[in-house]
């Protein structure tokens, strides 16, 4: 017996047999008109529409030996929209002072980053961001979306071919959305919300998504599942909540402090590199790289964002993250998040404080987690204003430090907070040539000063252009 | 949508006349001429059997009644779907056919061989696309075929008729089909 399924309820079955002729009807010169319902509404309306059906399932279009193309042959039969969108940034930067890494344990990947001259790599140009997302929508219940990046071409010391994100939503409700693939981290709302460049202000993301929510390269993302919602509270209000559970890959690879030391640079002053030393852990998160074997193990980590749009252009978000971070998956990190957002007539006000607190062996193993860890506080905080549509100025300050509390003294702690801190101040100026055709183009100019403890200091202009499309 | 078509069995010949009903309509569903060509209330399909010809007359019996059966089930672009079937005489009549009942498709029956020629001029003058389940049907001039292959249903059609018919299929229908140009 042959069967097919349609809607689900809708199940026809073949018998098999033939049916018993019909009486032949009249010669065509002779046929009556196609009977019709004498009122359209008077028939039932049926179960589904035949559109509904997958057709390459029907076919059975799946790939055999020999056949023309991949397997995507086979997904021609869904009725699927699909959209494709990129991001854009090209930087210009010139920068004066020491070149290197102002955080005191940043790891230096290329000798590069150790010459304290202006002759390497004080200006250049920067494809800061370049990617492409494909995302697609089925039977306004399903939405893959697949992204791929090429960022910071023109600083070899950070180009990285990468996939940023990649992930399928299904929409249960408005409500409720499970997400499951490789996933932005709800961790504040740069993070998700307003990494690429296109959608700040800003030239330059945060120091809090560098060092503390390592964004440097591309968005935190984990893979794992998540689910996720809006629900309205009536006007302009909104309760949003994003929770999941995640292989916590993202983790330190490199040593603290390790890296090659540059001929002629002194070993272990203020961080710098020092060849082969350093522990496997406490590290600066934004040298953490992803997926190592730990992440096979039961224990995974998890997380949440909850925000509160109390009003119309008014976001409060709080956020959490806990998991492993080293890679014999033995120390644990924990990252807490406070974001707001004020967006009313011309003004344009965000900030997050983020605080990190990473798991080391020291000393006082015995006294738990708090006098056992590196805490990373930092925070920023951005105002912006649109002057007209076209011209929107704004000024940026942030700052990450860390301190290490195995240390036994807490008046040191404070002296860590001090020596460790990388404070910088932004003032820049966004352009939008065309604010109303193009809203997601913008050209931006800016003037960084960073400092470290008040003695290192950098100064640096960057341009950039920003497109979303 | 629960269930997928089986494959079926070997040596199983011709495409059943459930199996063609479904595809039949959903191969109408990727026409974006259906609105345009179909302005009443409901979709008609008619199907066309060769006079005197009993194997002709049993396709088109047994067609008709599944097709009855899947449109008392489902739509096609939101609109129910009425069968009727006709015996072919000659083109003129065929013609007068066509006019009267204005059909969104013409399915032709198996034994209408000899007539093809005339099917075919008839529908590409009134701009009616035809199917069939006979697939050296589609070769020598009708729109499309529903047809069995490796054990496969397949759809199979001619494009360069179809334009001819009127009949303008989604790309989503044509990277399934096999072209016939």
């Amino acid at each position: 017996m042959l069967s097919l399924g349609l809607a689900p309820g809708l199940l026809l079955a073949a018998d098999g047999d033939v049916t018993t002729p019909a009486p032949a009807p009249a010669p065509v010169a002779e046929a009556a008109p196609l009977p019709a319902p004498a009122n359209v509404t008077d028939v039932p309306a049926p179960a589904a529409d035949i559109g509904a059906l997958d057709l390459g399932q029907l076919l059975g279009t799946g790939l055999r030996a020999g056949d023309l193309g991949s397997f995507g042959m086979s997904l021609g039969g869904q009725k699927a929209t699909v959209e494709f969108h990129g991001f854009l940034t090209l930087d210009f930067n010139e920068r004066w002072g020491d070149l290197a890494n102002l955080a005191p344990d940043r790891v230096r990947r290329t000798p590069a980053r150790d010459l304290g001259n202006t002759l390497v790599g004080a200006t250049y140009f920067d494809l800061g961001q370049a990617g492409l997302v494909a995302r697609g929508g089925i039977a306004d219940r399903v939405f893959p979306e697949l992204a791929f990046s090429f960022n910071h071409t023109g600083d070899n010391d950070l180009e990285e071919l990468e996939v940023p994100w990649a992930f399928v939503d299904f929409r249960v409700m408005d409500w409720l959305v499970l997400r499951a693939g490789y996933i932005p981290v709800p961790l504040g709302a740069v993070n998700e919300y307003h990494w690429a460049d296109f959608l700040r202000p800003t030239a330059s993301l945060p120091l809090t998504n560098i060092h503390l929510i390592p964004g440097e390269l591309q968005p935190w993302s984990e893979v794992g599942v998540q689910v996720r919602g809006r629900v309205p509270l009536g006007g302009e209000r909104s309760f949003s909540y994003a929770a999941y559970v995640v292989n916590g890959g993202l983790s330190q690879v490199l040593p603290a402090n390790a890296g090659e030391a540059a001929e002629g640079a002194e070993a272990g002053e203020g961080g710098e590199a020092v060849a082969g030393s350093g522990p496997l852990e406490g590290g600066d998160p934004a040298d953490f790289e992803g997926e190592y074997t730990f992440t096979k193990v039961a224990d995974k980590a998890f997380g949440g964002r909850a925000s509160l749009v109390a009003a119309r252009g008014v976001e409060l978000g709080l956020s959490g993250y806990t998991g492993h971070y080293t890679v014999d998956g033995r120390r644990r990190i924990l990252v807490l998040d406070a974001d707001v957002g004020l967006e009313f007539s011309q003004v344009t006000l965000r900030g997050e404080a983020v605080l990190v607190q990473q798991e080391i062996s020291g000393a006082l193993v015995d006294k738990g987690p708090l006098l056992n860890s590196v805490f990373r506080p930092g925070a920023y905080v951005l105002f912006a204003y649109a002057l007209t549509p076209r011209l929107e100025p704004y000024a940026q300050w942030d700052f990450v430090t860390r301190v290490d509390t195995t240390t036994q003294d807490a008046g040191e702690w404070f002296t860590q907070v001090l020596e460790g801190a990388v404070v910088r101040s932004i003032i820049g100026v966004a352009v939008r040539p065309l604010p109303i055709q193009v809203p997601r183009t913008l050209v931006k100019a800016e003037a960084l000063v960073t400092t470290l403890h008040g003695e290192r200091t950098e100064l640096a202009i960057r341009a950039q252009v920003a497109t979303g499309f | 949508m629960a269930g997928l078509l089986s494959a079926l069995p070997a040596g199983a010949g011709e495409l059943s006349a459930e199996v063609r009903s479904v595809l039949l309509l959903r191969v109408l569903a990727y026409d974006r001429g259906l609105p345009a060509r179909a302005t009443g209330p409901g979709i008609p399909i008619l199907l066309l059997e060769a006079a005197g010809d009993s194997a002709s007359r049993a396709e088109c019996a047994q067609f008709e009644t599944a097709l009855t059966q899947l449109g008392g089930k489902v739509t096609v672009a939101g609109r129910p779907v009425h069968v009727a079937r006709a015996v072919f005489t000659d083109a003129a009549a065929l013609g007068k056919a066509l006019d009267t009942h204005k059909p969104a498709v013409l399915y032709v029956c198996v034994g209408m061989g000899p007539h093809l020629a005339d099917v075919a001029g008839v529908t590409r003058q009134r701009r009616i696309p035809s199917a069939t389940g006979q697939q050296p049907y589609v070769a020598a001039g009708l729109g499309f075929g529903l047809v069995e292959k490796d054990n496969r249903p397949r759809v199979v059609v001619n494009l360069p008729v179809c334009r001819a018919e009127g009949a303008d299929f989604d790309a989503a229908l044509l990277t399934l089909a096999e072209i016939i140009r």
